[in-house]
């Protein structure tokens, strides 16, 4: 299996990748949601590999995540009706539709999604031979310049933007069956990840081709600061599929795992930016961030990526025949 | 699945793996093995010690040839004559008459001829050649190749350095892979600078070290260096391109001694986007595994199965790098 990373020292992503109050307006807006939301119930399974053990792992507002004994996924059990509720959230959808939050995301993660956007023609030529001239459905896009770049990469001769805020489409016919589909930063909402994924194999040619991101449960961010994380948003992140948990979605929901890699950049500097909310019995952690130097703590950084340890996770997954 | 009727004939490290492998796959059918030391042949069934008497009396549909490098062309040639399909290991015999002997023997037969040329089908340089393909860097300018080892206790009573036996040291026998990288990479060289020498190995008639600067057709230039002194084992292949670099560095083997297999790739960044002039991002892809050998054999079968020339390890391709590395040599 192919394992990736990208090394970037730690003054490279000194800039973060979005403004502060922005994040903390929409942590507001989805608190007074969730505060409203009715009590969760136990859930019965992990959302990944069906597993009936699993234990509450932390709270966050009062919401129980809980972490499967098997393949370590985390995950809330919320009701339907509430994520329907908060997706549909006007407030909500007209702050992130906002220019000051486009034009924030635009401004801060210009280069990444340059290197983004050269890595999946790296992987369309790898695993398609060709990386023009493609059709591309993209599920969940919530930035309106990154779609503009993919249209405008060279990339699609059709593209279509599905479930999301960001209406774009070019190319003149609809897109029945897609050579691939985007699905970043979108799975961690569902509580059933390979229901959803399975219903895309309908729009995805045979062989096609099926990008992923998402946050992981077993992230060093997560797994070290639990409860007193503050980048994860009960409702908004579901589940956290864990490594194991891909490979157990990706097989029920008829794909087979061509890379799974965790290029992620940020992990070691959010937990420097949040050492007083790092949990008390974290000594050695705590101790590494304070007295590692920056070129230690950037290779602790790539560490993460190497070992698939980091908090985000890039999929690449080809559709297969009839699902199991 | 289709079986072919299969013998493999020298049953040292090389043909013990291509026996195991060949079985393992199901589109063989090992009918018999074939080797001088009668040691070696212990629980194969239908065991032979003269290969002639082998590819008579068994009439396989497909050979696989892992012999000493001399006897390479004649027992080629002579399967091919019977319309025997070959799979040959590295390198093609010890010169380019070799090569031609096993050419022409090919151009009178109806069956097909590989040769084990597996680093082409390594992860990294997969991933390499797909970004290569894809022009996303721009075309190749220039190459660095070094490829070497540390030798062994008696290294210098092996055969491969037996000049007689194996045609030439160190280059012939492990150079010639990362010399076909770099024809992979770049294409045909039309002229060759060198330096071949004895430098750590006295008493080796074949060489323990090979320097060589290669041009290609077009004018782009490439390094190889070979070596038997590389005390700490090494695998390297830098490519520069017209935007920016890739280097292939370790190396998945089965002696574990050559390092991670990795490939990074970085882009040219003029702008300094990560704040440092010549220090762009890096993009690192390594790699847990390595299927090469499966991949060369299944190559193999689809050849056979369909009847069709084989596209890594060609004749052609046989034919040029012996013809290069003769230039390194300077004996042609």
């Amino acid at each position: 299996m192919l394992k990736s990373y990208d090394f970037f020292e730690l003054s490279d992503v000194s800039s973060g990748i979005r403004d502060k109050s922005i994040f903390e307006e929409e942590t507001r807006i989805i608190k007074e949601l969730a505060e409203g939301f009715p009590e969760n119930a136990e859930p019965e399974a992990c959302p990944a590999c069906g597993c009936a053990e699993n234990a509450e792992f932390f709270r966050i507002w009062g919401r129980a995540y809980y972490r499967c004994n098997s393949c370590k996924t985390v995950f809330m059990n919320p009701d339907l009706e509430s994520l329907i509720q908060l997706n549909s959230d006007k407030r909500l959808i007209s702050f992130r539709k906002s220019e000051r939050y486009q034009s924030d995301a635009e401004t801060r993660r210009s280069l990444l999604w340059d290197d983004l956007i050269f890595w999946l023609k790296y992987r369309f030529y790898r695993y398609l031979g060709r990386c023009e001239g493609l059709s591309l459905t993209d599920f969940g896009s919530r930035f309106d310049a990154l779609s503009e770049r993919l249209i405008k990469s060279g990339i699609c001769q059709n593209y279509e933007t599905r479930e999301t805020l960001i209406r774009k489409k070019s190319g003149t016919e609809p897109i029945a069956e897609a050579d691939a589909i985007l699905y970043f930063d979108h799975i961690q909402k569902y509580k059933n990840p390979a229901a959803k994924l399975e219903k895309l194999r309908n729009g995805l040619k045979d062989g096609g081709l099926l990008f992923l991101s998402l946050r992981t449960g077993t992230g060093f961010d997560v797994l070290t600061m639990k409860g007193s994380i503050t980048n994860l948003l009960p409702y908004e992140h579901v589940t956290l599929l864990s490594i194991a948990g891909v490979n157990a979605v990706l097989e029920r929901a008829g794909y087979e795992a061509l890379e799974i890699t965790t290029p992620g950049v940020m992990d070691v500097k959010y937990l420097m930016d949040n050492t007083d909310k790092i949990p008390d019995n974290q000594d050695f952690i705590k101790f590494m961030l304070e007295s590692g130097d920056k070129t230690a703590l950037s290779e602790l950084q790539r560490f993460l990526q190497k070992n698939q340890l980091s908090s985000y996770a890039q999929i690449v997954a080809r559709k297969r025949g009839a699902p199991n | 699945m289709k079986r072919f009727r299969t013998a493999v004939i020298g049953m040292g490290r090389m043909g013990k793996m291509r026996y195991a492998d060949a079985m393992a796959h199901g589109g063989f059918e090992l009918v018999a093995a074939c080797d001088a030391d009668a040691e070696r042949l212990a629980g194969c069934k239908n065991a032979y010690a003269d290969w002639r008497e082998c590819i008579d009396e068994t009439s396989p549909d497909a050979v696989f040839v892992c012999t000493f490098n001399a006897a390479i062309p004649e027992i080629v040639s002579y399967a091919l004559s019977k319309n025997i399909s070959v799979f040959s290991e590295k390198p093609p015999g010890r010169s380019v008459d070799d090569v031609l002997m096993m050419k022409r023997a090919l151009d009178n037969s109806s069956a097909r001829l590989k040769f084990g040329f597996n680093h082409r089908l390594h992860n990294s340089v997969m991933e390499a050649k797909a970004l290569v393909g894809s022009g996303l860097l721009g075309e190749v300018l220039c190459a660095r190749g070094v490829y070497g080892k540390a030798g062994a206790p008696g290294f210098e009573s092996e055969w491969r350095n037996d000049k007689s036996i194996s045609g030439g040291g160190i280059l012939l026998d492990q150079g010639i892979h990362m010399l076909d990288l770099l024809y992979y990479f770049m294409g045909e060289f039309k002229s060759v600078k060198s330096r071949v020498d004895v430098l750590g190995w006295k008493g080796i008639s074949a060489e323990d070290n090979a320097f060589a600067i290669l041009e290609t057709k077009d004018g782009k230039t490439a390094s190889l260096h070979s070596s038997a002194t590389q005390w700490k084992h090494r695998f390297n292949l830098e490519l520069i391109l017209e935007d920016g670099c890739i280097t292939l560095d370790g190396l998945i083997t089965s002696t574990n001694s050559y390092g991670e297999e990795t490939m990074a790739y970085y882009r040219r960044d003029l702008n300094a986007k990560t704040g440092r002039l010549g220090r762009p991002a890096e993009h690192v892809l390594c790699f847990t595994e390595d299927s090469s050998f499966k991949l060369e054999l299944q190559e193999f079968y689809d050849m056979l199965v369909n009847d069709r020339e084989p596209e890594t390890g060609t004749i052609e391709q046989a034919e040029h790098l012996m013809r290069v590395i003769e230039d390194v040599y300077g004996t042609l």
